[in-house]
C-alpha cells in the first residue's frame, strides 16, 4: 500500500485526536516498519489493518465508521494534492465516472506498482450511478467514505444504497438537491 | 497542551480516551525517532530517485545526441541525394540538348535557340543568319579509316567552328557530319560572309591523327533574312538548299541562298520523287556495252550500265540521276536491280547458246562497304568466276584500310573479280590499288581520246599497260571510238577494247542481236 495513505492516516489521526493516541496506536500495532512511513514508500496493507483496528479499540469506534470518516477526509486531501483531476469536472457523479479510466490510469503511470481497486461506474440517469467496487482488500467502507467526500467536494448531497459483496461493494449513488453551502 | 480527554470537535465526534503515559519523554523520543527515520527514508528515496533521474537524464542526453547525429546524417544524406538528383537532372538536360562527342548543342537545342533568337531579333528588327555546314569526304574517312578517325575529325571541326565564331553565335552539330551556326546582325552581313569564307579554308587544312594526315573539306550553305520576314524553319530550309548547291559546285565551297536555288531545288525534289516512282515501276534497267578481245576479236565480256527509262524525260544516263539517287538513299536498290537483271540476261543468253564469257557492273565505295552487301550477294545466283565489280580508282585516295581489304577479299571469295575503273584519271596511290589485287585495270577514256596524235599520251598508256602486265593484270582500254583508237591500243598491248567503235551501251534485246551478229566475225570484218 502506498506510503501516502499511511502518512495521511497518521496525520489525520493526530489532527483529530492527540499524539498520545497516535503513539498508543503504533505501539499496540507492533508494526514491522516500526510506524515509520514516508509518503513515497510502500508498506504492507496488514500494517494499515493493524493501525485501524487498534485505533478502533482505543477510541472505541467501529472499524467501518472509522474507515468511512477517513475516506471522506482522504477525498478532501486528494482534491488538495491533485486538483487537476477535479478541475475539469462539475459534479461528483461525473468524477466517479472518470476514476477507473482516467484517474487510475494516471496513477498507474506515476506508480506502476500501485495496487488499485476496480471502480466500475454505470450511469443510470442524470443523477444516478451504480458504483461497483472490487478489491482484494476489505476497504469497502473507505470507498463509501471517498464517495461521500466526493459529494462534499462538489457541495452535493449523495444518497447511497449499499449492497456488500464478497469481493467488495455495489453502491447505488443518487444525487439529491445541492447541499446548502 | 490539550487535554487528552477533551471531547474535541473531532471527526470521530467521540470523547477521546486518556492514555496513561508513564514516561512522556520516551514517547516523544520515539516520535522523534520515527519522524527522523521517516525523513531519512524519504531522503534515501529522493536520493535514489535523483540518481535514477540523473542516469535517465544522461541516457536521454546520449539518445538525444545519437538522435541529433542520426538527424544530421540523414539530413546530409538527403541533401546529397537531392544534389545528386539535381546533378543528374542537369546531366540529363545537358545530354538531351548536346552532342556527346563534340559537346556542341544538338538539333533539339538548335530548335530552342532558333525560337529564342528569332523572338529577340523580331523585337529588335534584326537579321538572323543560318550557316549550314557539311563535311566533304567525311563518310569516306569513316568508312575507310574507321570511326575513331571520323570522331577525331568531328572534334577538330567543332573546335574550328568554335574558333571562328564570336560571342553570341550559336554552333550546333545536327547530324553525322552536319553543323549549323546561327548568328544575328543589325544590317551588315559581313560576319556571316566571313564565316562562310573562313570555314571552308580552315577545314581544308590537313588534320593529323594516328600518324596520318587526314584531308577533309567543308561546304557551307547560308541564308539570312530579317527575323520579321521569315521563320526558323524557312531559313533552315534555305540554308540547306544553299548547302546542297555548294556541294554540287564541288568541295570546299560556300554558297549563299537565292530564290533561283529554291526553284532548282524544287526541280530536284520532283526528280527525286520520280526516282522513287521509277523504282516502283521498274524503270531502271541495265544497258550492255561489249568488251572485245584485242587479240582474237572475240567478245570478251560486257559492262552493264544503268539507264532510266523516264516516261517524261526519256532514256536517262547515270549522270542525270545517280547522285540524286545516292542522296535519297536508293542507290543500293538501283545497283541490285541492275545486277539481278544482268545475271538473269547473262544466263538467258547462255541458254540460247550466245556466248559471253563474263560481265562487270559498277559499284560505289559506299555500296562496296555496306553492311548487308555480302548478305544480299549471297541471296543472288552469282555466276562465280564470270563477273566483276568495277571500282572507280579515285575512291582510293589513300592506301585502303584493313576493313576495306577484308571486304574486297570477301567479295573475291564469292567469285567476283575487282576491276579498277577510270585508271589514270584519279589520284589514287598505286600501292593502294595494287593492295586490292584487282584482276583488271581499265584505262580512263580521257587518256585514249587524243592518243592518235599525242605521243606523250601514247607513252603514258604504254606505261600503264606495262604496269598491268608486270602485275599480271588484264588491261582494258575504254573510249575506243574509232578504228585508229582500236589499232593503236592493240599495238600498245591492251588486252581488251571497249567503246562506241564496237558498240554503244544497248538494251538487252539489242545486245542479244549484237551477240548474234558478232558470232564468228573477226576484228578485221568490223573494221
Amino acid at each position: 500500500m502506498k506510503g501516502m495513505v499511511f502518512t495521511e492516516f497518521l496525520d489525520f489521526v493526530e489532527a483529530q485526536t492527540n499524539y498520545d493516541i497516535v503513539d498508543e496506536m503504533i505501539e499496540r500495532s507492533d508494526l514491522p516498519s516500526g510506524g515509520v512511513y514516508s509518503a513515497t514508500g510502500k508498506y504492507e496493507f496488514q500494517e494499515m489493518a493493524s493501525l485501524v483496528s487498534n485505533l478502533s479499540k482505543i477510541i472505541n469506534l467501529p472499524v467501518p465508521e472509522l474507515l468511512q470518516i477517513f475516506g471522506k477526509h482522504l477525498m478532501g486531501r486528494f482534491s488538495q494534492l491533485y486538483p487537476e483531476f477535479f478541475v475539469a469536472e462539475t459534479n461528483a457523479l461525473s468524477l466517479l465516472e472518470k476514476v477507473e479510466n482516467y484517474v487510475h490510469v494516471e496513477v498507474k503511470k506515476l506508480y506502476p506498482d500501485a495496487e488499485l481497486p476496480t471502480l466500475d461506474v454505470k450511469r443510470l440517469g442524470p443523477d444516478e450511478v451504480v458504483v461497483r467496487y472490487i478489491s482484494c482488500r476489505p476497504l469497502g467502507d473507505l470507498c463509501i467514505g471517498l464517495i461521500e467526500g466526493c459529494g462534499e467536494h462538489f457541495g452535493e448531497q449523495l444518497d447511497m444504497t449499499i449492497d456488500k459483496k464478497e469481493d467488495g461493494l455495489e453502491v447505488l449513488v443518487s444525487r439529491q438537491e445541492r447541499a446548502a453551502a | 497542551m490539550t487535554s487528552p480527554n477533551a471531547v474535541a470537535a473531532n471527526a470521530f465526534g467521540l470523547p477521546l480516551p486518556e492514555i496513561s503515559t508513564s514516561d512522556r519523554i520516551k514517547v516523544l523520543e520515539r516520535r522523534c525517532q520515527r519522524e527522523k527515520a521517516a525523513r531519512q527514508q524519504a531522503e534515501k528515496f529522493l536520493e535514489e530517485k535523483s540518481l535514477e533521474l540523473y542516469e535517465a537524464n544522461q541516457e536521454l542526453k546520449k539518445l538525444n545526441h545519437g538522435l541529433e547525429q542520426t538527424i544530421n546524417d540523414r539530413t546530409n544524406d538527403l541533401r546529397m541525394a537531392l544534389q545528386n538528383i539535381k546533378d543528374a537532372q542537369k546531366r540529363t538536360e545537358h545530354l538531351a540538348l548536346h552532342d556527346t562527342l563534340t559537346g556542341l548543342p544538338n538539333r533539339r537545342y538548335l530548335r530552342i535557340h532558333l525560337d529564342k533568337v528569332f523572338e529577340e531579333s523580331r523585337n529588335a528588327d534584326r537579321f538572323v543568319a543560318i550557316l549550314h555546314i557539311d563535311l566533304d569526304r567525311f563518310k569516306l574517312i569513316n568508312d575507310t579509316l574507321g570511326h575513331a578517325s571520323g570522331d577525331h575529325v568531328l572534334k577538330v571541326v567543332a573546335q574550328i567552328l568554335n574558333d571562328v565564331t564570336i560571342d553570341g553565335d550559336f554552333v550546333a552539330r545536327i547530324g553525322g557530319d552536319e553543323f549549323v551556326i546561327v548568328t544575328s546582325f543589325d544590317s551588315n552581313p559581313v560576319h556571316v560572309k566571313n564565316l562562310a569564307k573562313q570555314i571552308p579554308a580552315r577545314a581544308a587544312k590537313p588534320i593529323n591523327h594516328d600518324e596520318r594526315e587526314l584531308r577533309i573539306g567543308a561546304s557551307v550553305g547560308y541564308a539570312y533574312n530579317k527575323a520579321n520576314e521569315t521563320a526558323p524553319d524557312k531559313l533552315l530550309v534555305s540554308s540547306d538548299i544553299a548547302l546542297y548547291q555548294a556541294k554540287d559546285l564541288g568541295r570546299g565551297m560556300a554558297q549563299e541562298f537565292t530564290n533561283e536555288l529554291r526553284v532548282k531545288m524544287n526541280e530536284k525534289k520532283a526528280l527525286g520523287d520520280e526516282i522513287l516512282i521509277g523504282l516502283e515501276k521498274e524503270e531502271f534497267i541495265p544497258f550492255y556495252q561489249p568488251k572485245i578481245c584485242a587479240v582474237t576479236n572475240e567478245i570478251e565480256g560486257l559492262e552493264a550500265l544503268v539507264r532510266w527509262q523516264n516516261p517524261k524525260r526519256g532514256m536517262l544516263a547515270p549522270d542525270a540521276f545517280l547522285s540524286l539517287a545516292s542522296d535519297i538513299g536508293v542507290l543500293a536498290k538501283i545497283d541490285d536491280i541492275v545486277l539481278q537483271r544482268t545475271i538473269a540476261d547473262f544466263e538467258h543468253w547462255h541458254q540460247l547458246g550466245l556466248h559471253v564469257p563474263r560481265f562487270s557492273v559498277n559499284i560505289s565505295l559506299g555500296r562496296l562497304m555496306e553492311d548487308d552487301l555480302l548478305e544480299r550477294l549471297d541471296a543472288m545466283n552469282l555466276p562465280r568466276g564470270r563477273m566483276g565489280f568495277e571500282v572507280v580508282e579515285s575512291i582510293f585516295f589513300d592506301a585502303p584500310d584493313a576493313s576495306t581489304l577484308k571486304r574486297i577479299s570477301d567479295i573475291k571469295d564469292r567469285g567476283i573479280d575487282i576491276e579498277i575503273d577510270d585508271f589514270g584519271s584519279g589520284h589514287a596511290s598505286i600501292i593502294g590499288v595494287v593492295q586490292l589485287h584487282p584482276s583488271t585495270l581499265k584505262i580512263d577514256r580521257y587518256l585514249i581520246q587524243d592518243i592518235i596524235d599525242n605521243p606523250v599520251q601514247q607513252k603514258l598508256v604504254k606505261a600503264i599497260i606495262e604496269i598491268g602486265n608486270s602485275l599480271n593484270l588484264k588491261v582494258v582500254a575504254e573510249g575506243i571510238e574509232t578504228m585508229e583508237h582500236a589499232a593503236v591500243c592493240k599495238e600498245l598491248g591492251c588486252d581488251v577494247l571497249q567503246g562506241y567503235f564496237f558498240g554503244r551501251p544497248m538494251p538487252c534485246d539489242d545486245f542479244k542481236q549484237f551477240l548474234e551478229n558478232w558470232q564468228g566475225k573477226a576484228f578485221e570484218h568490223k573494221t
